[in-house]
Parts: C-alpha cells; structure tokens; sequence
C-alpha cells in the first residue's frame, strides 16, 4: 500500500506526456509568392499572395497559410515610403491554437487545424533607405522596414522591424541582380512571452529578367517563441515557452505594370 | 513613336566657313581596342589614321575607344560599345551632323570652322551653343532610352521636340532627358566630375572609365520589392 503511494507521488503527471508545442529538429518550410506593382507618380499600389507550407511538430497536422495583401505604397520623398494594407489570411498559428480536444487534460494536444480561419490584418507600413556607400563596392542600398500590423480575429498588435541591406550589381545603369540581406524581429504588444515573438534571418536572390518581370528566390531562418495557449493554462495551470526553427526555401515573383 | 531630335550647334562667327574637299582630314586620329567602320557592305577593322568618309558607321566594341576629327572642325571622342553614323558631309565637304546610335561620345566643337553641328539622337532633342559637351544613352524604357548631356563648355539649349519645354545647360551642369517627357531642369551631378574629357593622348590617358551606373544610383531608393 505504502509502495503502490509512494509510486503515485512519484509518478510523472500524465500531462507532461503532452507537452507544450515540442520543440523539435528544424523544419523545412517552402514559400510560393507572387506581387504585382502599378506605378502612379508617388503612388505605388501593390498586391501580394503568398502560400506558405509549414511542418510544425508532430506532424500530425502540417500547415498552409495562405495571404492576400493589398493596399499601397506613397514615395513621401527619395528614400522614405510609407504604406498601408488589408491582409486577408488563412492557415495561421497563433498561441492559443495549441489545444486539446476534451476537456481532459490527459488528452492529446495538438495544432488546431487552422486552414479554413480566415483573418483580417490591418498593416501600416514605413520604410525609410538611404545609400549605402560606406559598404563595399558601391550600389547598395540600406533599409529600415517597419510595420505595424493589427489582426482584428484576436486583437493581436505586432511591430516587425526589418533591417537590411541590398547590393544591386547594374548594367546600363539598371540593376540586373539584387541582393538582400535581411533580419526581422516580431514584437508584440499584448501577446507572447518574449519580448521578440519571432525573428528572421533573411537572404535573397533577385533577377531583374526585364523591367516587368523580377524572379526571386529566398533562404531564411525562422524562431519562433510560443507562449502559453489559453487551452494549456485553463487545464493545467502552468505557463511555458516553446520554441520553433525552420528553414524556409521561398520563391517569388514580382510584376511591375510600369518602370 | 519615335521622335527624332538633333542637337544644333548655332553658327556663332561671322568668319566665312572655309571650303574643303568632300571628307578631306576626316580621320580616325587615335584608337585603342576593337574598333570598327562599317561601309556599305564592308566592315574594316580600323586602325590609327583609318579615313572616314560619308556614310560610314564606326562602332566601338567593349574596352575600346577612338577619337575622330572631322573635316570642319569638329572632334569626337567614342567610348566603349558605342556607334556613330556619320552622313554625307554637307556644303564645303564639312561634316556638320552626326548620328549617335548608341553608347556615349565626347564632343569638341570649333564653331569658327564649322559654323552649324548637329548631334542627332533618337531620345532628344538640343540646340547646341557650347563647344564641349558630353552626350550618352542612358537606360532603356518603355518609350526610348534616356539621354544624358552634359557640358563642359559653352552652352547647350536643350529643346524638346515631343513636349514644348526648353532648358539653357551651362557648364558644369548636365540634364537626363526621358522619352516624351518634359525636360527636367538642368543640375550639376556629382558623376560628371568623373568624366575624362581629353582627346589628346599625348596630353594624358584618353579612355573614360566613367559609367552611367552612377547616375543612377539615387533611382536605386525609389525601387519596391515587397
């Protein structure tokens, strides 16, 4: 009796089986994008769609996300943009999509199956850039991107910051070949545990085939930091931090309607 | 639709324009590199000294240069991958238009000789006062090319043909004309102090290495990508 007590003190909550999203080996995440540009004196409308195929662990379910941005750009001056869009978005996984499906905690927890949820996200966007001439070999161009960006599904507010530097290789005063080197960092503002929410290592390939048509391809390194889903804390009253790398392989397409 | 303009060189002497023999010394002075002059069928691989006559094409390959003088006064410095048509001369036997049909070429006009030049493009048009001027195809758009002038010399009144605007060029200031677009005002650019503008070798080194890449280099901020 006493062996059989001392075995259910010692015994490992069940729970801790179903451990928070698990951190696991990185991922391989691929990434279709097409954009399409108009050029109207500063006015600069663009459309974007993305297909994003993550591999979140386990692998019982494996993400899409799907994005459709729209809105444009206003050249204020040489070296200074701002923007605003609507995002409409499918797919995403956000903290509390970690969950289990019954109300006993000694159920299994997995991703919420998220692809047919679609999102609206307000984005207001200012990039200043300069030159970057203190760089080597010259035609380089240094950037600040920074958004901010509301989605109206669970009130979420992020502030991405992405700094980079392009080196463009011209001909004939034209670039021909572009590229970039970026990193980005999430801060939220009223969710997640960190103060990043998620960061990017970026590197990208641009080829100018024709004043139209701009081909792309992207290497990235992706972490992200889950926090506590609100599943987890209702059941089993305890918080935590996951984290989640992958390296994402993106290939994009850019239109310009105008030089 | 393309729109032929021509930069005129106006007659600013009242010294008589001496008579000369149809082409007589007009030559390829100096050259380096592949150059070429096309005739009619024929293409020559030019050397020092290459005759140039009425209706030949001399075409610069890369890394290569050549200085013309025309009969009439007028010098020419070819940069790399460019090409020149040089028509008929006119009353005289003085050549007093030419034909610049790609790349960039260095101007010298001594108006006491030729009395009239004309620079004939096929993005511009300009009315040329000055004596030295620079004169290049810049990027390639939808309606033409760009042309840069600039001058070291003189003056260069710049008149558009397709839209009625007109801007006075002073030395050291230079201008981009786009296709079919008004003239934007004439500015001193910082890449034009880079440009080489001896033809005398014996005076120096002749080639210019200058690019129009940097003229462009502030367009470079105004690109959108995502």
């Amino acid at each position: 009796m006493i062996k059989a007590a001392l075995l259910a003190l010692l015994a490992v909550p069940a729970w801790a089986d179903h451990t928070p999203p698990p951190e696991g080996s990185t991922s391989i995440e691929t990434e279709l994008a097409a954009r399409a540009f108009l050029k109207r004196g500063p006015w600069r409308p663009m459309a974007e769609a993305r297909w994003r195929r993550e591999a979140l662990p386990p692998d019982s379910v494996r993400p899409q996300s799907r994005e459709l941005t729209l809105g444009s750009y206003y050249h204020l001056r040489r070296g200074l943009k701002l923007g605003a869009f609507w995002r409409l978005q499918a797919g995403m996984i956000h903290d509390n999509d970690w969950i289990v499906r019954d109300t006993d905690r000694f159920a299994a927890w997995e991703w919420e199956d998220t692809r047919a949820r679609w999102e609206h996200v307000l984005v207001l966007d200012a990039t200043p850039s300069w030159r970057g001439d203190f760089l080597p070999g010259g035609n380089w161009v240094v950037e600040l991107k920074s958004r901010l960006l509301a989605n109206t599904f669970n009130g979420h507010k992020t502030l991405k910051l992405r700094p980079g530097a392009t080196k463009h290789l011209l001909r004939g005063g034209a670039p021909w070949l572009s590229l970039n080197f970026q990193l980005e960092f999430y801060i939220p503002f009223n969710y997640g545990e960190s103060l990043f929410y998620e960061t990017w290592l970026y590197s990208g390939l641009m080829w100018h085939a024709s004043p139209r048509w701009k081909p792309s391809l992207t290497l990235a390194f992706r972490n992200v930091k889950w926090g506590t889903s609100d599943s987890w804390r209702t059941l089993i009253n305890e918080t935590y931090e996951s984290s989640y790398k992958a390296i994402l392989l993106g290939l994009a397409v850019n239109y310009y309607f105008e030089d | 639709m393309k729109v032929l303009l021509s930069l005129t060189l106006a007659a600013a002497t009242a010294f008589p324009v001496p008579a000369l023999a149809a082409s007589q010394g007009s030559r390829i002075v100096r050259l380096r590199g592949r150059v070429y002059v096309e005739r009619g069928t024929e293409r020559l691989r030019a050397q020092d000294g290459q005759a140039v006559r009425g209706g030949d094409r001399v075409v610069t390959k890369g890394r290569a240069w050549a200085v013309i003088r025309l009969a009439g006064g007028t010098t020419l410095k070819m940069k790399e991958r460019s090409e020149l048509e040089i028509p008929a001369p006119g009353k005289g036997g003085i050549f007093q238009r030419v034909r610049l049909l790609g790349g960039g070429v260095f101007s010298k006009v001594d108006t006491r000789k030729s009395g009239r030049f004309e620079m004939e493009t096929g993005s511009a048009v300009a009315a040329v006062r000055g004596t030295e001027f620079f004169t290049a195809y810049g990027r390639k758009a939808k309606k033409g090319r760009d042309l840069w002038l600039c001058v070291n010399e003189g003056k260069v009144e710049v008149t558009s043909k397709g839209v009625k605007s007109s801007v006075l060029v002073k030395k050291g200031e230079g201008i981009i004309v786009k296709p079919a677009a008004k003239i934007a005002p004439p500015k001193a650019f910082a890449w034009t102090k880079d440009l080489n503008w001896n033809m005398d070798p014996d005076k120096g080194e002749v080639k210019d290495d200058s690019s129009l890449d940097s003229a462009y280099k502030d367009d470079l901020l105004d690109h959108d990508y995502d």
